[in-house]
């Protein structure tokens, strides 16, 4: 039976196992099936570097994140408040609801939470609670993006995406803080939509793959929701002339955001949230500092001078001039200066410290700081193979 | 470009790029320990790395005395680190407002309307 899967469908069984981990912690009854499920990742995850990974760096590149991931305290707030400790809930709770009772508000409870419930996952096969290992599980999760990076860049630019990969996101590979997973789930699934133009069969398990990414980045964190709604709107603006193509990618949207939607609902209906009004967005704060020319300063000085920010868009502009993909061109600046946009807006309208909430402006840049280097190398990747 | 892609010398350097990376990310960013990683999988292991030792005490006294619920004193609940500390690493056992057994700082003075329980290095339990 093992040998009717293709690579495709290993890719698909692997992502679907943590989607499925996710909805199996709906119910506290379930323990059996979470384990069997979790073992069922790790044996199609092997099953796919044994019989159809022949990167060999790629292997060394993960193990070389799971060691160093095992090999750190879990220290910083967020890994900890928020994501450790939500995986530590749905490991003694058995059950992502019982979120319902909105205990430790910090932990902002009505955050999307499939990390956590990954990393609970691996703590329910291991049958005990430690500091250490459940951040492991949420490296685990770099497995598929990374199979996506490895299937579209071959040897040194496989390795040079893999550097570039490490510069941009860094210590955020391994630390237990989620932003690493939103950058490459968001660049894993802009590559497989870019690429739906090059295929003229097997639409369908691309778009499936694609829904299962989308799926994911929309309930890893917030921003993943809007990131997945910029992707949708750059990938209209190249593929408007291809009805075809608009149309698997509009049902493809459409399926993908559902997820994140009834989670949503689901915190709204049981006021989950952080009912601190500290925290809570208000249009006042946006109409106080919408007229004040500092405030865009402040915001630009954060976002856009960060050094791994410019080093991506001058590595872009570079490779644009040279390259003079007019596709990707369009591709990567709309999505871009849309997501950019609404982070502007988002720092305007927000009701802490304008410089204080900008700390983090670094995390929050990443998907597009990556996105902007890894189609630059794509664009000369692609250049080289005349695709 | 196609002896780019393949080149030997410069597959060379890239891997030495990358090894140096991880190598900086895990321990000039990260505080890498071998001793954490040889022990990575133990019961309840890494606490020691990052909790101050009044939250560990907190823990060992309520296991001990198997405490579902306990309560802080104001300027324990004030102490922002302690209170979200305490929250997260002391999980399942909650802490609960309307719990009479309470933890103060050994420091602090004990409300009149509390029995003092038990005292110890960094703590005090009371009846409140």
């Amino acid at each position: 039976m093992l040998k009717t899967i293709t690579q495709e469908n290993n890719i698909l069984i692997i992502l679907s196992t943590i989607i499925l981990n996710y909805i199996l912690f709906l119910s506290s009854s379930l323990l059996i099936l979470i384990k069997l499920n979790f073992i069922l990742f790790i044996f199609f995850t092997l099953y796919y570097f044994f019989k159809y990974e022949k990167n060999k760096f790629l292997i060394l590149f993960l193990l070389a994140l799971i060691v160093i991931s095992l090999g750190i305290p879990t220290d910083s707030w967020d890994a900890r408040s928020i994501w450790l400790f939500k995986a530590k809930e749905f490991f003694y709770d058995h059950s992502i609801i019982s979120i319902k009772n909105n205990y430790a508000e910090f932990s902002h409870n009505n955050y999307p939470s499939i990390a956590p419930a990954f990393a609970a996952g691996l703590s329910t096969l291991i049958g005990y609670w430690n500091e250490i290992y459940p951040k492991a599980g949420l490296t685990f999760m770099f497995i598929p993006p990374l199979i996506i990076i490895s299937r579209f860049f071959d040897n040194n630019f496989f390795l040079i995406s893999i550097s570039i990969i490490l510069f941009i996101i860094g210590k955020f590979l391994v630390n237990g803080e989620l932003d690493g997973l939103v950058a490459l789930y968001f660049v894993s699934s802009l590559i497989i939509i870019y690429n739906l133009k090059n295929l003229n069969n097997d639409i369908f398990y691309q778009c499936l793959t694609l829904i299962f990414f989308l799926i994911i980045l929309s309930l890893l964190k917030v921003e993943g929701i809007v990131l997945l709604l910029c992707s949708f709107i750059g990938s209209m603006l190249i593929f408007y002339k291809k009805k075809y193509l608009c149309k698997n990618l509009i049902i493809s949207f459409f399926v993908s955001i559902i997820p994140v939607l009834i989670w949503n609902y689901f915190c709204i209906y049981n006021n989950i949230g952080n009912t601190n009004s500290n925290y809570i967005f208000d249009i006042n704060d946006f109409n106080n500092r919408i007229l004040y020319l500092k405030n865009y300063i402040l915001i630009f000085e954060y976002l856009l001078l960060n050094e791994k920010f410019l080093f991506s868009l001058i590595v872009f502009l570079v490779s644009t001039i040279y390259i003079k993909n007019k596709d990707i061109l369009i591709y990567v600046s709309s999505i871009s200066l849309i997501y950019i946009l609404f982070l502007f807006i988002v720092y305007l309208s927000t009701p802490l410290d304008l410089e204080w909430h900008l700390n983090s402006a670094s995390r929050i840049i990443k998907p597009i700081a990556l996105f902007l280097s890894i189609f630059s190398l794509y664009s000369i990747f692609n250049k080289q193979h005349k695709i | 470009m196609m002896s780019f892609q393949n080149n030997n010398k410069i597959k060379f350097i890239l891997v030495f790029l990358i090894f140096f990376q991880l190598f900086y990310i895990a321990n000039k960013r990260l505080a890498f320990k071998t001793e954490i990683f040889k022990n990575s999988f133990l019961k309840d292991f890494g606490s020691e790395y990052v909790m101050t030792k009044d939250i560990l005490e907190l823990k060992e006294i309520t296991n001990d005395l198997k405490l579902e619920k306990f309560n802080i004193s104001e300027k324990l609940s004030e102490n922002v680190f302690f209170f979200q500390r305490s929250i997260e690493f002391l999980y399942p056992i909650k802490i609960d407002k309307k719990s009479e057994n309470t933890f103060f700082s050994s420091e602090e003075e004990i409300p009149n309307n509390c029995i003092i329980l038990n005292q110890y290095k960094h703590l005090t339990l009371a009846k409140c």
